[in-house]
């Protein structure tokens, strides 16, 4: 019993030792099989332009690193790597479309900016100019509109361009709005009050700017007042005033006198003062001079 | 400068040949590949440093083309400056 007890234990550890050796041949060829198998996944994660190079180079390294072991940890290493490299690509994509996006946003900015110093200089202005800083400002638009195309070409994340575009068409509305067109308004309004401090506003009063007849106020602004000390007004012929400050049945014969509203509007700048030909030259220089560096430093960083 | 930017630069810059493959950086900066090769790749693209692949024949060599990393002018004016202000610390590094 004592032999055949001795052979079957014999013939077991030779089967044994002949089944782990299969085992860890077999192992070791799924180790290595699975080494190769996690560099092509990871190597597939690479950004598109990467991959061939790295591919080879991966390999390289692979082929280097001694024990199946060895060769399956840096094999799982490379996931990693391929992981932080997308990241790093696609930061720095994003980072590159982000700059574009600024540099339009700058521009944008700028003409707003540049066209509002431009306006406030200038005051109301004829109908060329005004097409010409229409014709600017639409050339901001067009920039921004172009970025935001090339944006859907290289497909940056989605959130972020919506995001991006939802914040510079805001602003640049808000700089329109705020930047040019309210000191449009406000030069427009004093035009008009130095048209009427002149006395030339008619029976039927006009725009200073324009020939268009202008809409009759609402609420009491004007009121008549007399003024004995001066004496050229006294020669004015009543025809001269505006149906609007004359008071019927007044006895006295009075003379308009402008006086502001109690409750002044909030307005953005207040009022500017009245500029010489000079000023408004160096302002318009300065501007101009201040829209070219910037938008040559914004195609610059683009 | 990050401490493992400066072992990668140091272990290129002190290597004979001033240029090393990517096994061999990782050995002598003892940095896993999950941590080398997107440093590698950022310090390329800063222009920090420069690469080429082997020019022997792979079917000669019987393995894959190994890529060789060498450090530019930038790179080494920016590893030495980096080195003098952590030598109080670390002590004079052997290239530096």
């Amino acid at each position: 019993l004592g032999l055949i007890l001795t052979i079957t234990a014999g013939a077991g550890a030779v089967a044994g030792a002949a089944v782990v050796k299969i085992i860890a041949d077999d192992s070791k060829e799924w180790t290595s099989w699975l080494a190769r198998r996690l560099l092509n996944i990871a190597v597939r994660r690479l950004p598109e332009g990467r991959r061939e190079r790295y591919a080879e180079e991966w390999a390289a390294h692979l082929a280097e690193v001694p024990g199946v072991i060895g060769k399956l940890a840096v094999s799982l290493q490379f996931q990693i790597a391929a992981f932080r490299a997308r990241e790093l690509e696609a930061r720095a994509h994003l980072e590159a479309w982000n700059n574009k996006f600024f540099a339009a946003a700058v521009k944008a900015h700028a003409i707003a900016h540049e066209t509002s110093v431009w306006y406030r200089a200038q005051g109301p202005m004829d109908a060329e100019d005004e097409a010409r800083a229409q014709e600017r400002m639409l050339d901001g638009l067009v920039d921004i509109v172009r970025v935001i195309d090339e944006a859907e070409d290289e497909r940056p994340a989605l959130g972020i361009t919506v995001t991006n575009a939802t914040l510079l068409v805001r602003d640049f509305i808000r700089d329109v709005r705020v930047w040019v067109l309210m000191p449009r308004v406000a030069a427009y309004r004093r035009a008009r009050r130095r048209a009427a401090r002149r006395g030339r506003s008619g029976s039927s009063r006009r725009s200073p700017t324009g020939s268009a007849p202008m809409k009759p106020r609402k609420g009491p602004v004007i009121r008549l007042s007399a003024i004995p000390d001066e004496p050229h007004r006294e020669a004015e012929p009543e025809a001269e005033h505006d149906a609007l400050h004359h008071r019927p049945g007044s006895e006295q014969p009075k003379r308009s006198a402008i006086v502001e509203p109690k409750r002044k509007r909030a307005s953005v700048f207040g009022d500017a003062p009245d500029l010489t030909e000079e000023e408004h030259q160096r302002r318009g220089d300065a501007a101009d001079a201040l829209f070219r560096e910037i938008v040559r430093r914004a195609v610059g960083n683009a | 400068m990050t401490a493992h930017k400066l072992r990668v630069l140091s272990a290129i810059m002190g290597a004979d040949a001033r240029e090393l493959s990517g096994v061999e950086i990782s050995r002598e900066a003892h940095l896993a590949s999950g941590t080398l090769y997107p440093m590698l790749m950022q310090l390329e693209r800063c222009g920090w440093l420069e690469s080429r692949w082997e020019t022997e024949d792979p079917q000669a060599l019987g393995r894959p083309r190994r890529r060789y990393y060498r450090v530019t002018g930038v790179g080494e004016a920016r590893a030495r400056a980096a080195a003098r202000e952590l030598e109080p610390v670390v002590g004079r590094l052997a290239w530096a």
